[in-house]
């Protein structure tokens, strides 16, 4: 059964678009507007990688309303990441890129977790990382990175809002 | 004035930035919201687009044409035509990028930018800043922080800005 991600919504106001000539007065820079298309497109590995272009680059990577468009746009181009879910697990499966014409693909999982079906309602992403919990007899709750194929559990007890936390501690880290 | 002409097809006048003038039927920049807008509205028959570069009007012109011949019989063709399109040098990708999204032809501008995020998604952050024509506005502190940091983020040739 293929699952899919409810993608959630908050009111992060995107920042005022600012057109910015460069020091040679010469060409004017590419508009942040088509940036923000461009990197919408990008894989999370090179999104992480950009963070230190500029201040915006950098903001991207924590603004929601740009997550949630790139988490949709990762599950459609080729490349990118399709989430799939077992009856008692989750699996991510990765298509990768077409190279000489043939799609390489890699399938991910999460083997040492176990869910039941209803433990699904804990399932977050943040910052291209995911976080899974559920009740405590479903196990610790864990975080999935999906571009780096790994996976950490989080030890302690927590609730759905602190997982949110560890997940941005975690993100944070791992820059 | 548009021309008065009923059940004639509808010519239209696209002025580029050199001044070069394209002719082509109405119906084709009907697909472009902005030139919509213009000619729905203000009822014009010649639109002066001095920001757009004559080769890039004419790159986007042929896309016209060919999107509106697009039937589900040669849709492939249509897809190898696409990536045609997008096979120029780095800095005409951009240009025509620039160029649709400011004529609001939202199709395109998705496959471009597409496009543009899969040429860049490997290079340093320096020819990032280079192709985008931005320069870093981090603090030299927090500057030399990131390339501790994360080295690599800045490993790679910088003139590879072109491909």
């Amino acid at each position: 059964m293929r699952h899919s991600i409810t993608v959630r919504f908050s009111r992060t106001p995107r920042r005022p678009m600012k057109k910015k000539m460069n020091s040679t007065g010469r060409k004017l820079s590419i508009p942040q507007e088509i940036m923000y298309e461009i990197f919408s497109w990008l894989p999370v590995k090179s999104l992480v990688r950009f963070k230190c272009v500029t201040k915006f680059c950098n903001s991207l990577a924590t603004e929601s309303d740009f997550l949630n468009i790139h988490v949709r746009r990762s599950m459609t181009r080729p490349g990118g990441t399709e989430f799939f879910s077992h009856e008692t697990r989750p699996v991510f499966y990765t298509t990768g890129q077409i190279e000489d014409g043939r799609a390489s693909a890699s399938l991910l999982q999460i083997d040492d977790f176990y869910y039941h079906a209803p433990a699904y309602s804990g399932l977050d992403y943040v910052n291209g990382l995911f976080c899974f919990w559920g009740p405590t007899f479903a196990g610790p709750a864990a975080i999935f990175n999906p571009s780096k194929g790994e996976n950490r559990v989080i030890k302690k007890s927590i609730s759905s809002r602190s997982s949110r936390q560890e997940v941005n501690n975690y993100h944070g880290g791992s820059n | 004035m548009a021309s008065s002409t009923t059940g004639e097809k509808k010519i239209l006048t696209l002025k580029g930035g050199d001044n070069e003038e394209f002719i082509l039927e109405e119906s084709l920049v009907l697909q472009s919201e902005l030139l919509k807008n213009m000619v729905k509205e203000e009822r014009v028959s010649s639109i002066p687009l001095p920001s757009i570069k004559s080769k890039t009007l004419v790159k986007i012109i042929e896309y016209l044409k060919k999107h509106a011949e697009l039937t589900p019989s040669n849709k492939e063709e249509f897809k190898n035509f696409e990536k045609e399109f997008v096979n120029v040098v780095l800095e005409e990708l951009l240009d025509i990028t620039v160029a649709v999204n400011y004529l609001k032809i939202n199709g395109l501008l998705e496959f471009c930018c597409q496009a543009v995020a899969d040429r860049i998604k490997d290079k340093s952050v320096e020819a990032v800043r280079k192709i985008f024509r931005i320069e870093s506005d981090f603090t030299p502190e927090e500057e030399s922080e990131f390339r501790k940091e994360t080295p690599e983020a800045f490993e790679g040739d910088l003139d590879d800005t072109t491909n």
